[in-house]
């Protein structure tokens, strides 16, 4: 008995709370894949609840499940590879939400997984698909984008993707 | 603006890192936002093989590396065709990333007939950590220093035994060296301190240029990695610290293919896979394991004894099931075996060589397997795990694991991962895990897991 009661308060959790007010409880040695978290808990700010005001619910959510997957514990190289592709077909979106929430909470891993994801959806894409995959108006004239065509002419030719997946 | 166009100026770039120099200049064009972005993007990947005219793709680098002055520049990439009229821009493109501190360099020529020689800046330079060249040749009275470097590949590029023994003291710092197709070596004498990682992929184009034997020593690599074609004898000679080995040859093909060279080729592969008896972690190809398949027709005993773990790569062919016995057999102490089905870049999807043997495995079938039981030892007491990576449906996969399951005395995991293709359908594996668990088990602790 004593000795069960001991590995369980070996475990430290951490409560992590969204933009929206939702609370997380999340074992310490898993959030401290963010060096956020990792700093505050070595500062001693991690004893009540930690307000994560830049991350909204949905987002938590998601990176919460990224870093129970990703945690040393947590179990083979090919799920996690299989749970990195699934993660990463999430909508531009959410994509985007993720990768501003792992700069903020500086998750070097999700950041490059989120950046990455981010240029897949440049990679041979037509300017004009990408203006409407990212939302992106131009303010250029005619003239000038002629101009900007012309300094890098092949750049524009070939086959490229008007896709918007 | 955009949410992608607000995001802190050091992140995009960092998303524009990833994209190539057609994609990145591409983005020029976006908004104003996005006008000069691309140029201080510190990871430049000239790759454009098939660019035409390449005068007009030289005149791009020239101009971009010109425009970029003294800003950062952390990995240069040129992937191109290799065109001796340009020697000049690509020294003056290498001369640059050097001037400018360039850590990652990887200067990947293709090529058919001729070779370029790296300029002095590369051969001595204290900032590059990783380094490529391909197409190559180092000028013969070279001096190597890369204080820094830690990471090197060689492809289709001459080496002689010099320039190996001038980058092992040169690279202080090296730990990872991939020499990919290169000629011109037979005796590898890879005696940094530093140096965990080797990998050789041998090439048959130039057989016997240099005679028909290589060696190699590598006291330090823990690491090893032996592939590409078997055209001449290679010999292990010191490799104490080896802890993982991966044995991928393909037969050889060249000039002198004939079915007599089988033996030869054999004979080699075995005393490999004996100088490596002491490796945790062994990984066999699928041709390797063709040859312990022919082996076990003929009865021949193979001593492979590796302690924990051998990795197969096959595809589960009836062959390989002979293969695979005739590994176990040689391995009284192992402790895991993983079959991994995936297939490698080279490796063809069928057993051309070995195909013409009689039909001995149909006529026997599982009833083989079972008459070989008593010999198998490490299902006595050592083999805990079997593990089947990339599954796909098989018709021999069943008669192994029941073989497996009825004869492992002390199994505890059986673990099957499904590939994710569209035979793997959810009914399909039901029927597979309805199969698995029918099959009697000779230990009660054994327990079979499917995953897709």
């Amino acid at each position: 008995m004593a000795e069960a009661s001991s590995s369980i308060t070996e475990k430290f959790f951490l409560t992590l709370k969204s933009s929206d007010g939702d609370e997380f409880v999340l074992e310490e040695s898993i959030a401290i894949q963010s060096i956020t978290i990792k700093n505050m808990v070595e500062d001693g700010c991690s004893s009540s609840v930690i307000p994560l005001s830049k991350v909204d619910t949905e987002t938590l959510i998601k990176v919460i499940e990224y870093m129970k997957m990703h945690s040393s514990t947590s179990s083979n190289e090919e799920e996690i590879e299989n749970f990195d592709k699934k993660f990463v077909s999430n909508s531009i979106n959410t994509i985007l939400n993720i990768l501003e929430a792992a700069n903020f909470l500086d998750i070097n891993n999700l950041l490059e997984l989120c950046a990455e994801a981010v240029a897949n959806r440049i990679k041979n894409k037509t300017p004009e698909a990408v203006r409407k995959i990212f939302n992106i108006t131009s303010d250029f004239t005619p003239e000038e984008e002629a101009e900007i065509r012309n300094e890098t002419p092949w750049a524009f030719e070939g086959n490229l993707d008007h896709s918007l997946d | 603006m955009d949410r992608l166009s607000e995001l802190p100026e050091r992140i995009l770039v960092h998303i524009l890192s990833f994209v190539n120099m057609r994609d990145l200049v591409r983005t020029a064009i976006l908004s104003k936002h996005w006008r000069h972005l691309w140029s201080t993007v510190p990871n430049l990947d000239f790759s454009d093989d098939d660019f035409y005219p390449y005068q007009n793709y030289v005149d791009f680098v020239n101009r971009t590396l010109l425009s970029r002055g003294t800003s950062k520049i952390r990995r240069l990439k040129i992937g191109l065709f290799l065109n001796a009229s340009y020697r000049k821009d690509y020294d003056g493109w290498i001369l640059y990333a050097a001037k400018n501190n360039v850590e990652e360099l990887f200067l990947e020529f293709n090529q058919d007939c001729c070779y370029w020689f790296p300029p002095q800046c590369v051969y001595r330079n204290s900032s590059l950590k990783i380094l490529s060249l391909w197409s190559c040749k180092f000028i013969s009275d070279v001096q190597i220093s890369w204080n820094l470097l830690t990471k090197l590949t060689l492809r289709f590029s001459v080496l002689r035994n010099q320039d190996v023994h001038k980058i092992m003291v040169g690279a202080p710092k090296l730990e990872f060296l991939d020499l990919d197709s290169c000629w011109g070596y037979d005796d590898l004498n890879i005696d940094s301190p530093s140096l965990r990682t080797l990998i050789v992929c041998e090439w048959e184009s130039v057989e016997f240029e240099l005679g028909p034997i290589m060696t190699i020593s590598a006291p330090n690599v823990q690491t090893l990695r032996l592939s590409g074609f078997l055209y001449r004898k290679c010999i292990l000679m010191n490799v104490p610290s080896v802890v993982n080995a991966t044995l991928n040859f393909r037969p050889h093909t060249g000039f002198s293919a004939e079915k007599k060279n089988l033996k030869g080729q054999q004979d080699n592969l075995m005393e490999l896979i004996r100088s490596l008896k002491h490796v945790e972690n062994l990984t066999l190809g699928a041709w390797c394991v063709e040859i312990l398949a022919l082996r076990e027709k003929k009865r021949i005993p193979s001593q492979i004894s590796t302690r924990k773990c051998v990795t197969l790569s096959i595809h589960m062919k009836e062959d390989d099931l002979l293969g695979t016995v005739n590994l176990l057999k040689g391995s009284p102490a192992l402790q895991m075996l993983i079959i991994d089905m995936e297939y490698g870049p080279y490796e063809q999807p069928k057993g051309a060589e070995l195909a013409d043997s009689e039909n001995f495995y149909t006529s026997i079938g599982a009833n083989y397997l079972a008459s070989q039981a008593k010999q198998v030892k490490c299902l006595l007491h050592h083999l805990k795990t079997v593990k089947i990576t990339q599954f796909v449906a098989k018709t021999s996969v069943f008669p192994f694991l029941e073989f497996i399951l009825k004869n492992g005395k002390v199994l505890e995991n059986v673990v099957i991962i499904a590939k994710r293709v569209d035979a793997n359908s959810p009914d399909y594996l039901l029927k597979v895990a309805q199969i698995l668990l029918s099959l009697p088990r000779a230990s009660s602790r054994a327990v079979v897991t499917l995953l897709n």
